[in-house]
């Protein structure tokens, strides 16, 4: 048998103390994993009752990352833009970005949804109640209506459903917060490292 | 989607450019056929022809029939329908019903017009009053909902007052809303249409049947078997053999011809071109519309209340198809080679014979991998992460082609493939050693218990490359192994690998000193795929196998099999594949 090379496996044994404390302005009542990852000199605000799930990426290294009350950022999501770009990263209230989203945009609106593996590019504006779909591509300084659903390798379309009736974005806002809870109870926190 | 380098193609000697093998194999096979006068022309396989795609496919596509002792391609075999199913629901639907009630799901699934994702019937949410007050039943309404493109039945303003029976549901609510609208029929909104659709529909489908009836077309019930006599024998029965009114008047009257419908009420609708005003609302809703708010074709004809709507808004839930079990037969002898369980949620096969467990199975790889090695293809995420090194023309390059033996004997192959690949591009392609034998198939305790666990050549001298070698299990002078010609590369318990030789030939012609004429510079223009390099192999496999007397029975006269039983017979079995090997660079 062939020797494998084994250097994606160093990576991982030994992570690399970082050089800069970040400024971090972590709510009280979050919840960040201890194996999440903040890195850069900008600063990290994150809200109320958000979540941070374990391997996920906060990069404050071109600009200031702030992540609104009641949002989840799964594993292995990187929420920040790429080193060499300079913007700032906000996203709003009751936001979910599910595994492995790469989020690089300027705002995104309250209520919205990314799901896997989705990348959202550098400069994007999304709106209020947004759905990317999983592994769809918005490029880089696009803007997204309100209720827009980017789905199905680049379809987009306006969820009339969610735009004319105020009970069913409630009933999206309860989900999220039960969600919410039964990750508080899941996950140990330990925001106690960053602040 | 293209299969990523390096691939194996095999094909089916159903085709003619297939069924006949290169001169150089010919020639020593057909002592006893008679001499051929076409024995001088070029019978190799050319992957480049335009025909070739029609002939070649991936080894899990073909199946072999163990009668005729030949590799099934999709051409060659017929389909049986075994039982219809709904994939949503797993339910299984009689025929009859089928033939009945239409092809598709009547209980509940449905599929998103919007994005084509399965519909879950969801509850609307109900105001967070207090949890104490039971939920009156008037406010509980049910909706359909995609999970995908969020897409929901409200969208068409359609709710529904318990979860069970959707499809009594919307037909009510679609029949109220046309009719409504058919009553204001010379209003500016009303389509004229899809009213009239459905009655006739209906119309058409009972004046039909009665057409059937009356004509004495008698409906073949046993379409599906491949003997028509039981169905001969119901007809001629039917016709003499009945004491009902109805078969007393067949038999003595001669049946008429049958005839198309003829009035609005047997189903027959002319063209009536849309009143003027209904035209200019939907041209003026266009102007303010953009294109994805308009219905594409595929939309239009999932599901006929769809049929004529313009608008995505107006787009109603499709009703999911129904899916069929089929089994297979081989054209030739008919004999079953491929049927699954007839339960719908049993996924296995009563048969199955696949070609991957009958013929020799071909792989290719580059003896030199590239440091770091390419990533499986089959792990990409995204069709366009796979990133392929081109091969350099003129640059000869060295692959290890592997021979895996799925039978339980050992098998004697033969390899044969043009000194140059056919086509506009010319490779050279030499293998070192086109004959050898690969081993059996058989039981894992079988290697376990024959073979020693260190090689042959390691020596036994206690010495560090001895250890070194146990360890590893290969003995240390691999590193540096030559391939040599007519040598065998590597022997495992049922596969063999041998050494073949490409040198890409390049793409554009070298520039001459006379300039060429149009007619020679157009020749010389590459077709799509010419940079593809391909190799056509032709693999000839013999073995020698023990006929099973239980599998013949006494008084079997199959004049195949000439000998008795326990007596060897030499079976052969040759086929064309292509293999893939990469693309050639500028």
């Amino acid at each position: 048998m062939t020797s494998k090379p084994v250097t994606s496996k160093r990576l991982l044994s030994a992570p690399a103390a970082p050089a800069v404390k970040t400024p971090c302005h972590i709510h009280p009542s979050a919840i960040v994993a201890d194996k999440a990852q903040i890195t850069g000199a900008h600063a990290v605000e994150i809200g109320e009752n958000a979540v941070i799930h374990p391997y996920a990426k906060i990069r404050a290294e071109g600009g200031k990352v702030v992540i609104g009350n009641n949002s989840m950022v799964y594993e292995r999501a990187v929420v920040g833009v790429a080193e060499g770009g300079e913007q700032d990263v906000v996203i709003g209230e009751g936001v979910n970005i599910d595994t492995g989203a790469v989020i690089e945009a300027k705002n995104i609106g309250d209520g919205s949804t990314i799901e896997v593996n989705a990348i959202i590019g550098k400069g994007t504006v999304l709106g209020r109640y947004c759905k990317v779909a999983s592994l769809e591509r918005v490029e880089a300084g696009e803007e997204l209506e309100d209720f827009m659903v980017v789905y199905s390798d680049g379809q987009r379309r306006i969820d009339k459903t969610m735009k004319d009736h105020p009970d069913i974005r409630e009933a999206k806002r309860v989900g999220q917060e039960k969600s919410i809870e039964l990750m508080r109870k899941m996950l140990p926190n330990a925001a106690a490292k960053w602040m | 989607m293209a299969a990523a380098f390096p691939y194996t193609h095999y094909a089916c000697p159903c085709s003619d450019l297939t069924s006949t093998a290169p001169s150089s194999i010919s020639k020593r096979i057909s002592n006893n056929q008679p001499a051929n006068a076409d024995l001088t022309d070029d019978r190799t396989f050319n992957p480049h022809d335009p025909r070739a795609n029609c002939a070649l496919y991936p080894l899990d596509h073909l199946l072999f029939c163990d009668e005729c002792d030949a590799i099934r391609c999709p051409k060659c075999w017929t389909e049986e329908i075994i039982n219809w199913y709904c994939p949503t629901c797993l339910f299984e639907v009689p025929s009859s019903a089928v033939k009945s009630d239409g092809n598709r799901c009547s209980r509940n699934c449905y599929t998103c017009p919007a994005c084509t994702a399965p519909l879950a019937v969801a509850a609307m949410p109900q105001p967070a009053g207090d949890y104490l007050k039971p939920t009156e039943p008037a406010t509980e309404a049910y909706m359909l909902q995609c999970g995908y493109c969020d897409w929901s039945s409200r969208d068409l303003d359609v709710l529904f007052s318990k979860p069970t029976k959707i499809t009594e549901q919307l037909a009510k609510q679609r029949k109220a809303r046309l009719g409504s609208s058919g009553k204001e029929a010379s209003d500016k909104d009303a389509k004229p249409n899809p009213v009239g659709h459905d009655t006739a529909f209906g119309s058409l489908t009972t004046f039909y049947k009665a057409q059937l009836s009356e004509s004495g077309d008698a409906q073949n019930q046993f379409a599906n078997s491949p003997y028509s006599s039981p169905a001969n024998l119901q007809r001629i029965m039917n016709i003499y053999g009945g004491l009902s009114a109805n078969t007393l008047k067949k038999s003595r009257e001669t049946p008429q011809p049958m005839r198309e419908a003829r009035d609005s009420n047997e189903g027959f609708s002319t063209y009536t071109p849309d009143p003027v005003e209904h035209e200019a609302t939907v041209i003026s809703k266009l102007r303010s519309l953009s294109w994805e708010d308009t219905t594409t074709t595929e939309q239009r004809l999932a599901a006929p209340p769809n049929n004529y709507s313009r608008f995505a808004d107006q787009l109603w839930p499709v009703a999911t198809p129904l899916r069929t079990r089929k089994g297979k037969r081989c054209e030739t002898c008919r004999h079953l080679i491929s049927r699954p369980d007839s339960k719908v949620s049993h996924i296995r096969y009563k048969i199955r014979l696949l070609a991957m467990n009958n013929i020799p199975r071909i792989f290719m790889r580059p003896l030199h991998l590239p440091n770091p090695p390419p990533p499986n293809a089959a792990f990409r995420l995204r069709a366009d992460d796979a990133v392929q090194a081109e091969l350099q023309p003129n640059v000869a390059q060295q692959y290890i082609l592997t021979i895996r033996n799925p039978i339980f004997e050992t098998i004697k192959v033969t390899l044969a493939t043009p000194g140059t690949t056919p086509g506009n591009v010319a490779s050279r392609v030499t293998i070192l050693c086109p004959s050898f034998p690969v081993g059996p198939a058989g039981d894992v305790w079988d290697e376990a218990l024959s073979s020693s666990t260190t090689p042959a050549s390691a020596s036994n001298d206690g010495s560090r490359k001895a250890a070194m070698a146990s360890l590893t299990g290969k003995a240390p002078e691999d590193a540096d192994r030559q391939p040599e010609a007519g040598k065998v590369w590597d022997r495992t318990r049922n596969s063999t690998s041998v050494i073949v030789e490409i040198v890409p030939g390049p793409l554009k012609a070298p520039p001459s000193i006379v300039p060429k004429t149009e007619a020679e510079l157009a020749d010389q223009a590459l077709d799509e795929d010419d940079e593809v390099l391909e190799v056509p192999i032709y693999v000839r496999a013999e073995w020698e196998t023990v006929i099973d007397a239980d599998a013949f029975g006494p008084g079997a006269k199959d004049d195949k099999h000439h000998g008795r039983q326990g007596e060897k017979v030499t079976k052969e079995l040759a086929y064309w594949c292509v293999l893939g090997v990469g693309k050639i660079a500028e």
